[in-house]
């Protein structure tokens, strides 16, 4: 299948290797990997998962002196990458990159040509808080924008129907603070973003994807659903603070297929663990407005079973299902 | 003048040699890419992306952004030689830019695709320059009911479009909007028109559209003829267009890029509108209309323009507001993001080499391409040369690989061999397969908008009337139909008297 991608792919590459551009390829003495290792992204290219994938192809490849590729399968909301690493080769050579979606799908999706089983957890490491803010014209503080929308029946606009901002938002709303609200589904987070800068809707739900806008005032953020409050966003409160304990991430994380032997997960995970242990590319990080975790395969495994049940229990709460 | 001094900052950083070399190479990479059906910038840029890494990130993505728009140049290339349109854009170039190349003018036509497309890239980098600012705040107040209006016109449009009977234009029309229903839907994620296929969950990609409607579909039509053909191809005649050619498309050029550059900055990917925009008006303002679809070079100059505007103009929402508009743009992001660049509103106080840099090097890159395209028309029209039926092999082989190098998905392939026998048909009964990719490209766009603006208005139609503009667009949408309908519904009643 792979036989007809090649030619173009290697006719790129070797295009760009004649640009003079290609970097340094360490060898290493290691077992694994033996031979190209293929990041299975599960979304399209320029976004969160993708950019990350990206990040951490380039310095994996380093490290192992073995080429790293990223391979972009949108679809299905991330479940047809994961079908598809769920029944791949468990070497280690196809792993899955994936978002919040993969907890998510679990309980949104009726139908998945795979379960959760069939996929190793290696790792989670950094995650953005799902973030609601508003436009400027509009009351900024958390309480007031509440008071402001009991009577008028918000609007609030998210990346698509059954996103974790979507999700998020909606329990939110529905649940915690009790106010109605008309959710207007958007193609991609970009769009729902813009809509709300043009004050079109009267919220917008997404996670690092205001980051830019709040720090600039052209959106005020309401309230972040982490713990503590964002890095890059300092002066927007958290949940928590406004009265509403509530955490709710993005998150990235790193799967190999469910057989793959256990070393070989464990290498990965202490090098993506050293990978980001490395100051320049927490910057770049943090800079991006992704908080970082450190966890190993056992805390990865428990927190992805967590995720699992406590976005499926949102999911079941405001009552959204994909066939 | 203060936006001079900014650009000539900026020509300043694009100016030095291993941002000249990238730009030349992102170019002329984006060029290649651009002339093989399928493989498109967006393909290109994800695989190049982990190169760019050890670069500057002004550089990296002034090579990234040369390399998207080389691919439109590439593209038109394409569409005018073989009729192999790899987008949406190229489909109306190929209306007339392939007619004019079975007429032995391909030269003149790949001659002023250049030319218009490096005037508009002039003029749309001053356009960026200059006023980016104020027209990424005025983007902002398209919301879904403006949009949903625009697209409302631009259906319209596509009635016009039509070169034979208004009746078959919208049947083609439908056919293109019920295709792009195929796919998750936007408000609810049900999944509609896929019968259980998994390949058709996400729809299907424009690209199939293109090659199989035109692409393929036109190798079964030229293989009917057998090498007949070859006759047609071997009279090139002149080379480059001529001083009476250049002022035939001057005014469609300035005109196709004023559309283009106002639909670039639109979001939710407006450029998309900008050729299709320009055709019809050029030949609404024609004296000569019956010459469009024939051949006309108006038909090729203004698309182009308009075409090459808007592709440069899209830009602006993404260094402005940090909103990318369309998938390339959203690839921009994620170069950006991965050189540790946030993009948004700060990007051009904070950086200010990045954004002058990169808008002065679009420039830069423009010329580059003129200098890189005009030489290179006399080898694409010798292509022509080469012997039908070995070239067909070529065409078919390199749409197949394109087609499966988008998703990596073998059905994708039979879907094109499906659309390309359904082509067929269409062209045997003449029914015109452009309206069908009008449809289709807006089909969704409007039915999406459509429910986000009845969603933002609780439901009330009135929010198209309130809203100035888009009650103004609504209103062209309608005289439009009425100026297009009504002629033709004349002409069928004078026929009937005829008989």
């Amino acid at each position: 299948m792979n036989a007809l991608r090649r030619p173009v792919v290697a006719a790129l590459s070797a295009a760009a290797i004649l640009l003079g551009c290609t970097g340094l390829v360490r060898a290493q003495a290691s077992a694994y990997p033996q031979d190209r290792v293929t990041l299975t992204v599960a979304f399209a290219a320029g976004g969160f998962v993708d950019s990350f994938a990206r990040i951490i192809a380039q310095e994996l490849s380093t490290k192992w002196g073995k080429a790293v590729t990223v391979e972009n399968k949108a679809g299905a909301g991330g479940n047809t990458a994961a079908s598809i690493v769920a029944n791949a080769k468990p070497d280690g050579l196809t792993l899955l990159v994936t978002s919040t979606a993969i907890a998510i799908n679990e309980t949104l999706y009726k139908q998945r040509d795979y379960s959760l089983d069939q996929l190793a957890p290696i790792s989670i490491s950094v995650s953005s808080p799902e973030t609601i803010a508003t436009h400027p014209s509009n009351p900024g503080d958390l309480k007031d924008y509440l008071a402001w929308a009991k009577d008028r029946e918000i609007t609030f606009a998210t990346a698509g129907v059954g996103s974790g901002s979507h999700i998020a938002a909606e329990y939110f709303l529905r649940k915690l603070a009790k106010t109605p609200a008309t959710h207007v589904p958007f193609r991609g987070g970009a769009l729902s973003v813009q809509a709300a800068l043009g004050n079109q809707v009267d919220m917008v739900a997404s996670s690092f994807g205001v980051i830019p806008q709040v720090t600039e005032g052209k959106l005020n953020g309401l309230a972040v659903a982490s713990e503590t409050r964002v890095s890059a966003m300092p002066d927007v409160p958290t949940y928590t603070e406004k009265g509403f304990p509530f955490v709710a991430e993005s998150w990235v994380a790193v799967l190999a297929p469910g057989k793959t032997p256990a070393d070989i997960v464990e290498k990965i995970n202490t090098d993506i663990g050293e990978i980001l242990a490395r100051k320049d590319i927490q910057e770049k990080l943090i800079g991006m407005g992704y908080q970082l975790h450190k966890r190993n395969v056992a805390e990865v495994s428990v927190y992805l079973k967590d995720e699992v049940n406590k976005w499926g229990e949102m999911v079941r709460t405001i009552g959204v299902t994909v066939e | 003048m203060d936006f001079l001094q900014n650009l000539a900052h900026g020509m300043g950083v694009a100016m030095s040699p291993i941002n000249v070399l990238l730009c030349f190479a992102g170019c002329m990479l984006g060029t290649l890419i651009g002339v093989l059906p399928g493989i498109g910038p967006i393909a290109t840029i994800a695989i190049l992306l982990p190169l760019t890494f050890g670069l500057d990130p002004t550089a990296a993505l002034i090579m990234l952004a040369g390399i998207y728009y080389g691919a439109q140049y590439g593209g038109s290339t394409a569409s005018i030689l073989l009729n192999i349109p790899g987008e949406s854009s190229a489909v109306v170039t190929a209306l007339d830019g392939h007619e004019m190349a079975r007429q032995g003018r391909a030269g003149i036509a790949l001659g002023i695709s250049a030319i218009g497309s490096f005037v508009a890239g002039t003029i749309a980098t001053v356009v960026i320059a200059a006023l980016a600012s104020p027209l990424a705040s005025l983007a902002l107040v398209f919301g879904p009911a403006e949009y949903f209006a625009l697209m409302l016109t631009g259906l319209a449009f596509a009635v016009l479009l039509a070169r034979g009977s208004v009746f078959k234009a919208i049947i083609m029309i439908l056919i293109g909007v019920l295709l792009s229903t195929v796919g998750p839907d936007l408000t609810t994620g049900q999944l509609r028109l896929t019968f259980g296929a998994v390949w058709l969950a996400d729809g299907i990609e424009i690209a199939l559209l293109g090659m199989g409607l035109f692409g393929i579909a036109e190798v079964f039509r030229s293989l009917e003829h057998g090498e007949a053909r070859q006759v047609k191809q071997t009279q090139i005649g002149r080379l480059l267009p001529g001083p009476d050619e250049l002022r035939a498309a001057a005014k469609p050029i300035l005109r196709g890029t004023l559309l283009g550059s106002i639909l670039g900055i639109l979001p939710g990917n407006g450029a998309v509108l900008a050729p299709y925009a320009s055709y019809t008006l050029e030949k609404k303002l024609s004296r000569t209309p019956g010459r469009f679809g024939r051949g006309a070079i108006e038909g090729v100059a203004g698309p182009e323009s308009a075409n090459n505007a808007g592709a440069q103009t899209s830009f602006i929402p993404l260094l402005t507001l940090g909103i990318p508009p369309n998938a390339v743009m959203a690839l921009m992001v994620g170069a950006m993001t991965i050189h540790g660049i946030v993009p948004g509103p700060q990007i051009m106080t904070k950086m200010p080499d990045l954004f002058w840099g990169l808008i002065a090097s679009m420039w830069m890159g423009n010329l580059m391409l003129l200098v890189i395209n005009l030489p290179m028309v006399g080898l694409w029209v010798k292509l022509l040369n080469v012997p039908y039926r070995l070239m067909f092999v070529g065409i078919v082989i390199f749409c197949c690989i394109g087609v499966y190098s988008i998703n990596s998905e073998p059905a994708d392939i039979l879907i094109m061999a499906a659309l390309a026998v359904f082509g067929y048909a269409l062209s045997k009964f003449n029914f015109e397969p452009a309206p069908l990719t009008l449809g289709f490209v807006l089909g969704r766009m409007m039915e999406e908008n459509l429910r986000q603006a009845l969603m933002i208005s609780r439901g009330s139609f009135l929010t198209f009337v309130e809203r100035p503009i888009a009650a103004f667009f609504i209103v062209l949408a309608i005289v439009m139909l009425v100026v297009g309908i009504l002629p033709s519904i004349r002409r069928g009643r004078d026929e009937v008297f005829v008989d």
